[in-house]
């Protein structure tokens, strides 16, 4: 079956292939690239967020502009963003934007353009949670949950709620523990630690109550219910400037990669390697 | 346990074919843990000013990054192959974030696949190959803009995999600049989306 799927992926890899580009790609300096070798044709040859592209002539609007008529002749949201983006600035910005248009089958280009969008929205929506629903399946077999779960946290499809006891991957719930796990190298977690501690320190000493709750708990941090200020001369030994405005620092251990890798490749791999 | 995945009951989810989010397989404590302790505060010092994060009202205890997202990207040298990486490499592009995080995982069994960066965008050095090109160290971070031109070169050989985490202003610069003005990082005030026209 897997064979199959691979087939099948290759067809349409190298068909689309020809117009596959990058939308953020800068198109001078790198066309875009195809890489041949062993049967694997365009494989990789687009960004992220790959869009095919299919370029056409600009519409030539003169040809319809009828002087005093106020026509939009090259109008057409459904196939021009841009012209999409420029209604949807005029709706915000100008009362009555409409009113100029004198064709009724322009307006309804215009709406016909936002229903498709909607349309979209909808679909991807409905297609996302049932995928979620999916893999939450899939995540409840794997955990091999025994939970009993309630109908709300099953509807819900939460699976997060799934990784509570796992030894490697349930989230940290002290700075005892993130330390203990090894998660974190040393440093990371020397300059996150004495950071959050000295953020605390400094916010009780402000507030001048000893006791006021201003939290450094890592249950907080990572529930973005507690900032971190990170200590300036801790980051000046912890950051190494790789090259114009791109940083590196050590950040996970090779015992987490290892572990995680390890019950990834036998046991996780279908989550994390092949995600 | 990938025998699950493959499954006739789960095939249909393709997942060693598309990247799936740590969100959605409930392990999104990951993300947030970077994002909270190290992303948004090393964003403060780095790139508050640069990628335009603050404004006149904004002090050090604003959040200045208000949303993330993070997955696990492969690449292979035999991606067709390969059940777990879909890609050989990677062309110049930015990312749709304001800060990206990128940390290699696995070993160092692979060779190739560096990244490199090509300046950021509207800058004289946009397109234009610059420092040196970055090996990645399995376990180590990099932190860029995400408007900064990157490229994954070929890997030669092996697997390699990172960790990638978006991050982005959805609150404060992109209340108030245009897609258009957003990707070309336009440092004047005069994106119609802005105070000025608002």
């Amino acid at each position: 079956m897997s064979r199959i799927r691979s087939i099948i992926c290759i067809i349409i890899i190298i068909s689309k292939s020809e117009t596959t580009q990058s939308s953020s790609s800068v198109g001078n300096n790198y066309p875009s690239k195809s890489m041949t070798g062993a049967g694997m044709v365009g494989v990789g040859g687009g960004a992220i967020n790959e869009k095919t592209r299919y370029y056409t002539q600009p519409h030539d609007s003169t040809k319809n502009h009828e002087f005093g008529n106020d026509t939009f002749g090259g109008w057409n949201p459904n196939e021009n963003l841009a012209h999409l983006l420029h209604a949807l600035v005029g709706l915000d910005r100008y009362p009555n934007y409409l009113d100029r248009i004198r064709d009724s089958s322009d307006i309804d280009s215009l709406e016909n353009a936002l229903e498709s969008k909607l349309s979209d929205v909808r679909r991807q929506r409905s297609e996302i949670i049932q995928r979620r629903r999916d893999i939450y399946k899939l995540v409840v077999r794997y955990t091999s949950s025994t939970k009993e779960l309630s109908d709300e946290v099953y509807d819900s499809c939460q699976c997060n709620v799934l990784w509570c006891d796992h030894p490697l991957l349930a989230p940290p719930k002290t700075w005892t523990e993130l330390r203990h796990r090894k998660i974190l190298t040393e440093q990371a977690f020397k300059v996150a630690h004495q950071s959050a501690a000295s953020t605390r320190k400094a916010r009780n000493a402000k507030s001048g109550k000893a006791t006021e709750h201003t939290s450094n708990s890592l249950g907080d941090i990572i529930d973005g219910k507690a900032q971190v200020h990170l200590i300036q001369s801790l980051l000046e030994d912890f950051l190494c400037q790789e090259t114009f405005d791109v940083y590196s620092f050590p950040l996970l251990t090779n015992e987490v990669r290892r572990n995680l890798l390890l019950v990834c490749d036998i046991d996780l791999h279908f989550i994390l390697i092949r995600c | 346990m990938s025998a699950l995945a493959e499954s006739d009951e789960f095939a249909h989810l393709n997942l060693g074919r598309r990247p799936i989010d740590l969100d959605s397989i409930g392990l999104g404590w990951i993300t947030d843990l970077l994002f909270h302790m190290f992303i948004h505060p090393i964003s403060h010092h780095l790139f508050a000013t640069t990628e335009m994060l603050t404004n006149n009202n904004t002090t050090f205890e604003s959040q200045i990054l208000d949303w993330r997202q993070g997955y696990v990207a492969g690449y292979s040298a035999n991606p067709m192959e390969s059940e777990g990486s879909q890609r050989n490499f990677l062309v110049p592009h930015t990312d749709d974030s304001e800060v990206t995080l990128n940390c290699c995982l696995g070993e160092e069994t692979f060779s190739g696949g560096n990244v490199e960066f090509h300046g950021l965008r509207s800058t004289p050095e946009e397109g234009k190959l610059i420092g040196t090109v970055r090996r990645p160290n399995v376990g180590t971070a990099i932190l860029h803009s995400g408007r900064h031109l990157h490229s994954v070169t070929n890997v030669v050989s092996g697997d390699r995999y990172a960790l990638v985490v978006w991050s982005r202003s959805w609150g404060n610069l992109r209340a108030h600049t245009c897609p258009c003005c957003w990707m070309n990082r336009r440092q004047d005030l005069s994106c119609i989306c802005g105070q000025r026209w608002n």
